[in-house]
């Protein structure tokens, strides 16, 4: 493989939160990479730190509480690590994108839809105020908002859930960014808007050649719009792969106990859920990670497994798969 | 089972209307119109909708927080509606989405259990509010004794919930309302509780019904299904039916939108 | 069951560190504390403190300056003016306490009575506390204690009628907040009466609110009693309450400086260890401070 510039590349990422009773760590050595264009999910429950590590792509972690252990995060060739807080600030805007789970929190409930639009529009494009309102129009216009030049004068309180989530979706676009961080962004929403907006999510990616760092716990919704999965579990990638790697043939007992717990439309077949608990990060076991609730432990994973490469990027971090890969490296 | 056997709960034809005033005319929001349901002893009825459909104030109605404009709710076939009639404490329970507000934070867990049984006559309260059956519920939800004396801050989603299906099941009820009763937890823990309250049904006879957006979930609990849009049921029939041949554009449109892992 | 024993073991939070231990980890609250509970024991042991009794009057030795017998000084008519502030503080922190309490207590019942049943409950009462809070609450108490005529008792009810209100609209909003939450509506399903909802799932889940409130109460409630009693509208003489005396003392402040000097001081020293302890104790207790 050439080397090439990906557009966001996670190279083991160790991060702790410091609280009165001591560092607590919320990544493990978490790696992501993401090509140009691509759209990759990163699955996780609560408490895996997927929220965590899409804050830290643009360092929006508060600095003095949020302790970096090792590891960078390089968005288009450009690493963060070392980036004054001036040019990660240009940086978020023009080359990073965020919409969150409520879109009320990116949202100024006192400005109109389209004010807070020119603002982003100016502080990028610059411009005349005439044009501005245009700009703005057409930016609610490629978000698929009906009656655009009804819209742009209205506050966030009188829009839906959905219009609001395409209203951030807009302001993120102002930037023309090359990545878009889009954390649990349809969970709040109904069925039928959720699907409207991954659709414009995949729309806008293919057209902006726009890579996507989607952060969901809902493995369908992943499965539906990402071609590439990460697997976080309790701070540590697990198991990374392409979609159908990952849902057909799930190589960690986490991820294919994740698969199992889905209930699915098609039949009503029995569901398998995880035992336990996640670990509580302040406490957790030496070796693997998922040991304790795991239900193939066995004497190895009293040693924390490596990451191993199941051939056709498919890899998964168990001991499960050690015999495979020494086949293979024969 | 027989076919004319009377069902446990039925709906019928109920009307709500909400007015708000406003200037300039006052805002009318139809929450139900005309709604039926039934629901047999044992089944399971998932009542499927998007916000605004009128999940709620069913819900609401059915639990006798709100009474209907017009039509009926009869369970074992007398009026819930009627004036004068007194609802069936502790026969109907109900389990709320959000066990992080659904139980008080500064009362422990046995007081929590013991809080349905406040309003029951004495001699059924004492029965049911033993420590050895609040012990033997707690353990058959998936809490330990030493849970009882716990604040319900102290638990994780998960266990809260379990927490919650416990002190629905402290009176020993016919019907359970599920609210939404997985939609603010984690996949992993969310097959935990749809697996409990499967069992729980079949252990102590209980009839479902349960409300959700999530159709992967109410194919999964669900017997019989009804589809709820704009106050009005659209389609309501056997959920394996439902879902493999919906017959209303808007169940269809639902279907395609949800996503699965296919 | 040994999953459901791991799930057990896991969720189960902790709280770190002691209420003691996190209020003084803030050196000004720390210090704040330790004159409020000095100022406490002083009030509770005054007879044991106070060299003198604070009416004893001696008048060969009226107006006497700073010396080892009187550590203060004396008064007009001779009495110890250490002793008398000694036993002010049992006045002005008794009272206001109990003033405190009374306001607090009556005033979360009416602000949950309001929130809670709403419709004309709620006009009924929520209007009368807008009457109440729409006149500057100084000029109100001088005149309801004016009414009532002057005492340290009747001093006391004006300023708790004062302060009811603030109370009541603390407690109003924080019902309707609580009102909204699950755990009424699912009580309701019980068919559990009202009265019992309000007294075990809407007052216990506004109490912290309330104590935040009545600590950032005292202090000014202090000053409130000072200010009837330095008016002649609160404790009469020959009572040691701070604020008359420093009513007589005042005229002494060029010559005899020490009297209403030290007064006066006692008076703020005590008000500012109270706000700056109820600071304290507000940061700790405020869900919007918390983590």
């Amino acid at each position: 493989m050439t080397q090439h510039t990906l557009a966001l590349d996670v190279k083991d990422l160790s991060l702790s939160f410091q609280s009165r009773t001591g560092r607590v760590p919320v990544l493990r050595n978490a790696s992501i990479d993401i090509e140009p264009g691509e759209i990759v999910g990163l699955v996780g429950e609560s408490g895996s730190g997927k929220s965590v590590m899409s804050l830290q792509v643009a360092r929006l972690l508060p600095e003095d509480s949020a302790v970096v252990e090792s590891g960078d995060v390089t968005v288009n060739g450009v690493s963060t690590r070392s980036a004054t807080p001036r040019q990660m600030t240009k940086l978020r805007g023009s080359q990073i994108g965020f919409i969150f789970q409520e879109p009320m929190t990116a949202l100024s409930p006192t400005m109109t839809v389209g004010k807070q639009l020119a603002l982003a529009i100016r502080r990028h494009r610059g411009g005349s105020r005439r044009g501005v309102r245009e700009q703005a129009i057409a930016a609610l216009d490629e978000v698929r908002i009906k009656n655009p030049d009804i819209v742009v004068d209205q506050y966030p309180f009188e829009l839906s859930g959905g219009m609001r989530q395409r209203v951030v979706i807009a302001l993120a676009m102002v930037g023309n960014p090359s990545l878009l961080i889009a954390d649990e962004p349809t969970t709040a929403l109904d069925v039928t808007v959720q699907d409207e907006i991954l659709k414009l999510i995949r729309q806008l990616a293919q057209d902006h050649g726009m890579s996507v760092l989607f952060v969901s716990h809902d493995l369908a919704v992943v499965s539906n719009l990402c071609q590439r999965v990460f697997v976080l579990y309790a701070g540590e990638v697990i198991e990374r792969g392409t979609t159908r790697q990952i849902i057909d043939a799930p190589a960690h007992p986490y991820t294919r106990a994740l698969v199992a717990a889905l209930p699915r439309l098609d039949a009503a077949a029995d569901l398998s859920p995880i035992p336990g608990e996640p670990p509580d990060p302040r406490n957790v076991t030496e070796g693997c990670i998922f040991a304790p609730r795991c239900p193939q432990r066995f004497d190895p994973c009293d040693v924390k497994p490596p990451t191993m490469d199941l051939r056709g990027g498919h890899h998964a971090a168990c001991w499960l798969h050690a015999r495979e890969e020494a086949h293979d490296a024969r | 089972m027989p076919v004319d056997e009377e069902p446990l709960l039925q709906v019928e034809n109920l009307d709500k209307t909400f007015v708000t005033k406003r200037r300039g005319g006052d805002h009318r929001t139809v929450a139900a119109d005309r709604v039926s349901l039934a629901v047999k002893a044992g089944e399971a009825l998932g009542v499927v909708g998007e916000s605004g459909s009128g999940k709620t104030t069913l819900v609401n109605m059915i639990m006798g927080l709100e009474r209907p404009d017009a039509g009926d709710i009869r369970f074992r076939g007398r009026s819930l509606t009627a004036r004068g009639g007194s609802f069936p404490y502790g026969e109907i329970q109900i389990v709320f989405q959000d066990p992080r507000s659904s139980l008080d934070p500064r009362m422990t867990v046995r007081s929590l259990l013991r809080e349905p049984l406040t309003n029951l006559p004495k001699a059924r309260r004492r029965e049911l509010g033993t420590e050895e059956k609040l012990r033997e519920l707690a353990r058959r939800v998936g809490l330990l004794p030493g849970h009882l004396d716990r604040r319900s801050h102290e638990f994780s989603g998960g266990q809260r919930q379990r927490i919650a299906i416990a002190r629905a099941l402290v009176t020993r009820p016919a019907l359970v309302v599920l609210d939404e009763p997985t939609s603010a937890l984690d996949v992993s823990i969310q097959a935990q509780i749809l697996n409990l309250l499967h069992d729980l049904q079949r252990d102590y006879q209980l009839t479902y019904v349960f409300v959700s957006h999530n159709l992967a979930v109410v194919r999964h609990l669900c017997n019989e299904v009804a589809v709820l849009a704009a106050g009005q049921v659209v389609e309501a029939g056997a959920t394996s039916e439902v879902f493999s041949a919906p017959k209303d554009d808007y169940t269809r449109t639902l279907l395609a939108a949800a996503p699965s892992l296919g | 069951m040994s999953m459901t024993a791991l799930a057990a073991g896991r969720g189960i939070r902790r709280r770190s560190g002691t209420v003691l231990r996190r209020l003084t980890a803030n050196k000004v609250t720390a210090c704040a504390l330790v004159v409020v509970v000095a100022l406490v024991i002083m009030a509770v042991l005054a007879p044991l403190i106070a060299p003198y009794s604070p009416t004893a009057v001696q008048l060969a030795q009226r107006l006497e300056g700073l010396s080892s017998a009187h550590p203060l000084g004396t008064d007009e008519v001779g009495r110890d003016i250490l002793s008398r502030l000694v036993y002010g503080a049992r006045i002005s922190i008794g009272v206001s306490v109990l003033v405190v309490a009374a306001a607090a207590v009556i005033g979360m019942l009416l602000g949950a009575l309001a929130g809670y049943f709403r419709g004309w409950t709620d006009h009924v009462i929520m209007r009368a506390v807008d009457v109440v809070l729409s006149f500057p609450s100084l000029i109100l108490a001088i005149a309801l204690a004016a009414a009532l005529g002057p005492s340290l008792v009747n001093a006391a009810l004006a300023i708790a009628i004062v302060k009811v209100p603030v109370y009541a609209r603390l407690a109003y909003g924080e019902t309707l907040r609580v009102r909204q939450q699950l755990y009424v509506r699912a009580a309701r399903t019980y068919g559990i009466r009202s009265s019992w909802i309000i007294r075990r799932h809407v007052l216990p889940n506004i109490r912290s609110s309330i104590i935040v409130q009545t600590t950032l109460d005292l202090g000014d409630v202090i000053l409130l009693i000072a200010t009837l009693g330095f008016l002649g509208l609160g404790a009469q003489p020959p009572s040691p309450e701070w604020g008359s005396m420093i009513s007589t003392g005042w005229h002494y402040l060029i010559d005899q400086w020490w009297y209403p000097t030290f007064t006066g001081l006692a008076i703020f020293v005590t008000v500012m260890s109270f706000n700056l302890l109820g600071d304290g104790i507000s940061d700790l207790l405020e869900p919007t401070s918390r983590d």
